[in-house]
C-alpha cells in the first residue's frame, strides 16, 4: 500500500502537492500545542525542516542516492508522525528515511539523530561517540547544550524554541544557515 | 479671424509654432511614455528583488514558526518608504507576520497568485513565494505605491512643458526673423499689386528679391503688367474707336427712330399698338389726342382696364381675333368714345417664327367721308326729284303750256281770216282772252312751285289758327256762295314759314271746296303721334315729337291707286272742263310739307270724300 502511494506521488506533481497540502493541514492542526503529542508533532516538521537549512558535507553520503538517515534514540515519541512528514520527501538527491536505533554503535550512520535520553550522563557518552560524525544532533534534554548537543527544543511562551550550539555545529562539520541561527538561541 | 484669411505672416508663425509644438509633444509625450515603461519596469524589479530578498530572510521564521521573527524581517521594510503593506503567510495560506505591524489584518488580501508582481489601482503588488532550497514554506506578499515614478513623471512632465514653452518662444523669435525672406518679398509683391488696382497705374514693376520661387513669381507679375500695359492702350484705343462707331450708330438708330416716330406722330390716322396680353405698348400722338389720356395712364395697361367700354364694340373681338393671325378690316366701326366712325384694320404682328406676338391697329376717320356721303345722298335724291320736276317742267313746257298758245294761234288766225265779221271777232277775242289768262295762271303756279322749291326762308312760329283765319276771310264770298262748313278744334302753333304754310292750307281747304258736288263739310282733326307711330314713318326723325292735322271732306274723292299720283306736278285726274285748275296744287302741298320735314299723304274712294293728313314737327 505505501508502495503504491509511494509511486502515484513520486509519478504525479498533483499528486504531490495534493500530499503537501495534506500534510499542511495536518501542520496547521499541530500548531495549536496545547496537547503533547501536538508538540511532537510541530518538533517532527522543525527535525524534517532542519533539513532545509543545514548543509551536510557531501562525504556523509556514500553515493548520490544514499538515503538520508534521521535517527531517533530512545523512546519514538513521534509514533508514526515524523515518518508521515517526511515521506516521500528528499534532501538533494537523498530520500530521506527514518532509523531507530537502540544500539549505540549503529548511531553513527545518520545525519540527522533525535536523542530521547533523560539521563544527562547517557547523552553525554552518545555524543561522545558520535561527535566526530557529520550528525546534526537533536534533544529536549534541558542541558543538551552544554552536553555537547547541537540543537535543543525548549518551550518558551507555549511555543517550541530552538537553542542551538555553534561550536558543537562546527565541530560535526555541519553548515548552519545564519537563518536558522537567527530564529534560534545560540548560547 | 480664420487661419485661411490671416496675413501670410501669421500663418506662416501658425504652422511653424503649431508645428514646433505638435512635435515637441509628441516627443516628451513619448518619452515620458518610455520612461514610464521603464520605470515601471524598474519598479517591479526592485519590489520584486525586494520581495526575494524578504522572502529569502523570512524562511526559517516560517519553518521554525517565529513570527516574532518574521516581523522583524518584515519591520526592515521601513527603510523602503515606498512599500506600503507586507506580510507572510504560512504553508496553510494563514496570516503568518504583517507589516506595518499594526495593520488590522483585514487589509491584507487571499493569496492569490504566486510570485507574480503587477500593478493595481496606482500601486505595485506582488506574491512571492517563500522558499527554502526546494521546499516552499509560505508565500511574501507585498504592495508598494508608486508614488516615486509619479513624482518623477510629473518632475518630467514639468521639464517637458517648460522645455515646449521655452522651444516655441525660441521657435517664435527664430522664425520672426527667418520668416522675413519669405514675407517680404511676398508683401511686396502685395503692396505693388495694390498700388497697381488702386491707382491702375500698370507701369509700376515689383521688386524682385532672389531667385526662388517668389522671385520667378515676381518675373511673372512684371512680365504679366507689361502685357496687360500693352493690352491697355489697345483696349483704350479700341475703345474710343468703339465709342466713336456706338456713337454715330446710336444717333443713326435715333435719327431713324425720330423720323419713324415723327411720321407715326404725324398720322392722322389713330395708330395703337397692342402685345399679345392686348396690353398697350405704344400708341401715337393723335391717340394721345384721341383718348384723352396720358402716357403713363395706358402704356402697359390692359386694354378693357383702359376702355372697359371696347368690351361692347366690335373692337374687342376683332383684336382677339387678329391675336390669332387674322388681318381684320372694319370699314366703318362706329366708336364707344366719341360720335365717330373710322375704318379700322386689325394687323397681326409676327415674329420670324410666324408666332403672332402683338397687333397693330390703324383707325382712319371717316366720319366727315360718310357725313359727306350722306349729304351726296340725299343731294342725289333731291337732283333725282328735281330731275323729275324737270322732266314734267319739260312736259308741261310742250303740252300744258303749248295748249293755251296753240288755241291764242288758232283764233288769231282765225280772226284774220274772219277781218270784219264783228261777231266772230268778238267771239275769238274772247277765246284768245281766255287762253292768255289761263296761260298766265298757268306760268304763275309754276313761279310759285319753283319758289318754293328754291328759296329757304327762315323758320318762326306760326300760329296755325290765325292762318286758318285769315283764309276764312280771303275765301269769305266762295265760302258763302257753296255754304261751306269747316269744324276745327284749336290748331297749335309750330315753327315754319308762314306763307307756305298758308297755302298749304289754301289749297288742301279749296281742293276740298273745288272738287265737291254738294255742301262742302270740312273738318279738321288734331293730335300728337306716339313714338311708335312716328318710327312707322321712316321719313321722320324719331327724336322730335309730331301732331298730326286730318283734313276730311265730303267731296267727289278718287280711287285709292291715284293716292300717290296727285302729289305730282301737273298731274289731273279730271278734264279742265269738268274741274279748273294747273296740276300743281298738290304738288306744291307736297313740297311745303317736304320743307317742313314733314310727311303728306291722302287716303280715299270715289265718291266718298277724301281724307289728307299733314304730320308736322311741333
Amino acid at each position: 500500500m505505501k508502495t503504491i502511494i509511494n509511486i502515484l506521488l513520486s509519478r504525479n506533481t498533483l499528486l504531490k502537492n495534493a500530499g503537501v497540502l495534506i500534510i499542511c493541514l495536518f501542520t496547521s492542526i499541530s500548531i495549536a500545542q496545547n496537547s503533547s503529542s501536538n508538540a511532537e508533532k510541530i518538533k517532527a516538521v522543525f527535525i524534517f525542516n532542519f533539513t532545509q537549512f543545514v548543509d551536510w558535507p557531501s562525504s556523509s553520503f556514500s553515493s548520490p542516492e544514499a538515503p538520508f538517515i534521521i535517527g531517533i534514540a530512545g523512546k519514538n515519541l513521534f509514533g508514526s508522525y515524523l515518518e508521515e512528514t517526511v515521506m516521500g520527501e528528499k534532501v538533494g538527491t537523498h530520500p530521506i528515511i527514518i532509523k531507530y536505533f537502540d544500539e549505540e554503535k549503529e548511531i553513527t550512520n545518520c545525519h540527522i539523530l533525535y536523542i530521547n535520553y533523560s539521563d544527562d550522563r547517557r547523552i553525554k557518552e552518545l555524543l561522545s561517540f558520535i561527535v566526530t560524525h557529520e550528525i546534526l544532533s537533536v534533544s529536549d534534554a534541558p542541558n543538551f547544550n552544554k552536553l555537547g548537543g547541537i540543537v535543543r527544543f525548549y518551550t518558551e511562551q507555549n511555543k517550541i524554541r530552538l537553542q542551538i550550539n555553534t561550536n558543537a555545529a562546527k565541530t560535526a562539520q555541519l553548515n548552519i544557515s545564519s537563518k536558522l541561527l537567527s530564529v534560534a538561541k545560540t548560547k | 479671424m480664420k487661419l485661411k484669411d490671416a496675413p501670410i505672416q501669421r500663418k506662416l508663425m501658425s504652422v511653424i509654432l503649431l508645428t514646433c509644438f505638435v512635435v515637441l509633444t509628441l516627443m516628451g509625450s513619448a518619452y515620458i511614455l518610455l520612461e514610464y515603461i521603464s520605470y515601471k519596469k524598474v519598479v517591479k524589479s526592485n519590489v520584486s528583488t525586494l520581495g526575494t530578498v524578504i522572502a529569502s530572510n523570512s524562511s526559517a521564521s516560517l519553518a521554525f514558526d517565529s513570527p516574532a521573527d518574521a516581523n522583524e524581517i518584515l519591520n526592515a521594510l521601513r527603510a523602503e518608504k515606498h512599500i506600503v503593506l507586507a506580510c507572510l503567510y504560512d504553508k496553510s495560506g494563514k496570516l503568518f507576520a504583517k507589516y506595518p505591524s499594526d495593520t488590522s489584518s483585514s487589509v491584507f488580501p487571499q493569496v492569490q497568485q504566486k510570485n507574480k508582481y503587477w500593478f493595481e489601482d496606482g500601486y505595485l503588488i506582488g506574491f512571492q513565494p517563500v522558499v527554502q532550497k526546494n521546499t516552499e514554506l509560505g508565500i511574501l506578499f507585498i504592495k508598494s505605491d508608486l508614488e516615486d515614478m509619479h513624482a518623477q513623471l510629473r518632475h518630467y512632465m514639468i521639464i517637458g512643458i517648460l522645455l515646449i514653452a521655452g522651444s516655441l518662444i525660441v521657435a517664435f523669435s527664430l522664425s520672426k526673423l527667418l520668416q522675413k525672406s519669405i514675407t517680404d518679398p511676398i508683401l511686396s509683391l502685395e503692396q505693388t499689386a495694390k498700388i497697381i488696382s488702386q491707382q491702375n497705374d500698370y507701369s509700376v514693376r515689383a521688386v524682385k528679391s532672389g531667385k526662388d520661387e517668389l522671385g520667378a513669381l515676381t518675373d511673372a507679375f512684371n512680365q504679366m503688367l507689361t502685357q496687360i500695359d500693352t493690352q491697355n492702350v489697345e483696349i483704350k484705343s479700341f475703345n474710343q474707336n468703339l465709342e466713336l462707331k456706338v456713337k454715330e450708330r446710336t444717333y443713326e438708330l435715333q435719327e431713324q427712330k425720330d423720323f419713324i416716330e415723327t411720321i407715326i406722330n404725324s398720322s392722322v390716322d389713330l395708330i395703337t399698338v397692342f402685345d399679345k396680353d392686348l396690353k398697350f405698348i405704344m400708341l401715337n400722338k393723335n391717340s394721345y389726342e384721341y383718348y384723352n389720356i396720358k402716357r403713363e395712364d395706358i402704356l402697359g395697361k390692359y386694354i378693357l382696364e383702359v376702355l372697359p367700354q371696347k368690351k361692347e364694340t366690335g373692337m374687342f373681338d376683332d383684336l382677339k381675333r387678329a391675336l390669332k393671325g387674322e388681318y381684320i378690316h372694319n370699314t366703318n366701326y362706329k366708336s364707344a368714345i366719341s360720335p365717330r366712325s373710322f375704318d379700322n384694320y386689325y394687323i397681326p404682328l409676327k415674329d420670324v417664327n410666324e408666332k403672332v406676338y402683338g397687333v397693330l391697329t390703324i383707325g382712319h376717320d371717316i366720319t366727315n367721308i360718310i357725313e359727306a356721303n350722306e349729304k351726296l345722298g340725299s343731294l342725289n335724291s333731291e337732283l333725282v326729284k328735281s330731275n323729275r320736276d324737270l322732266e314734267q317742267f319739260a312736259y308741261i313746257a310742250s303740252h300744258d303750256l303749248q295748249e293755251p298758245l296753240r288755241k291764242i294761234q288758232t283764233f288769231t288766225h282765225l280772226l284774220g281770216d274772219n277781218y270784219g265779221d264783228e261777231v266772230k271777232f268778238k267771239n275769238y277775242h274772247n277765246k284768245i282772252n281766255q287762253a292768255a289768262s289761263r296761260m298766265q295762271n298757268l306760268i304763275q303756279d309754276v313761279l310759285n312751285f319753283s319758289r318754293i322749291t328754291k328759296v329757304e326762308e327762315a323758320f318762326t312760329e306760326v300760329d296755325l289758327n290765325k292762318i286758318l283765319e285769315h283764309l276764312k276771310t280771303d275765301f269769305e264770298l266762295l265760302l258763302q256762295e257753296k255754304q261751306v262748313v269747316i269744324h276745327h278744334p284749336i290748331l297749335p302753333k309750330i315753327m315754319g314759314i308762314p306763307l307756305q304754310l298758308t297755302q298749304l292750307f289754301s289749297n288742301i281747304i279749296s281742293n276740298s271746296i273745288k272738287y265737291n258736288e254738294q255742301k262742302p263739310v270740312i273738318d279738321i282733326a288734331v293730335r300728337h303721334l306716339s313714338k311708335n307711330e312716328i318710327k312707322s314713318y321712316p321719313s321722320l326723325n324719331s327724336n322730335l315729337t309730331y301732331f298730326q292735322l286730318e283734313f276730311k271732306d265730303n267731296g267727289i274723292g278718287f280711287e285709292p291707286q291715284f293716292s300717290e299720283k296727285i302729289f305730282n306736278i301737273f298731274q289731273r285726274l279730271h278734264g279742265r272742263q269738268t274741274y279748273s285748275g294747273t296740276g300743281i296744287g298738290l304738288a306744291l302741298c307736297k313740297k311745303i310739307v317736304e320743307n317742313h320735314h314733314g310727311v303728306i299723304f291722302a287716303q280715299s274712294e270715289l265718291n266718298k270724300g277724301s281724307i289728307f293728313t299733314v304730320i308736322l314737327p311741333g
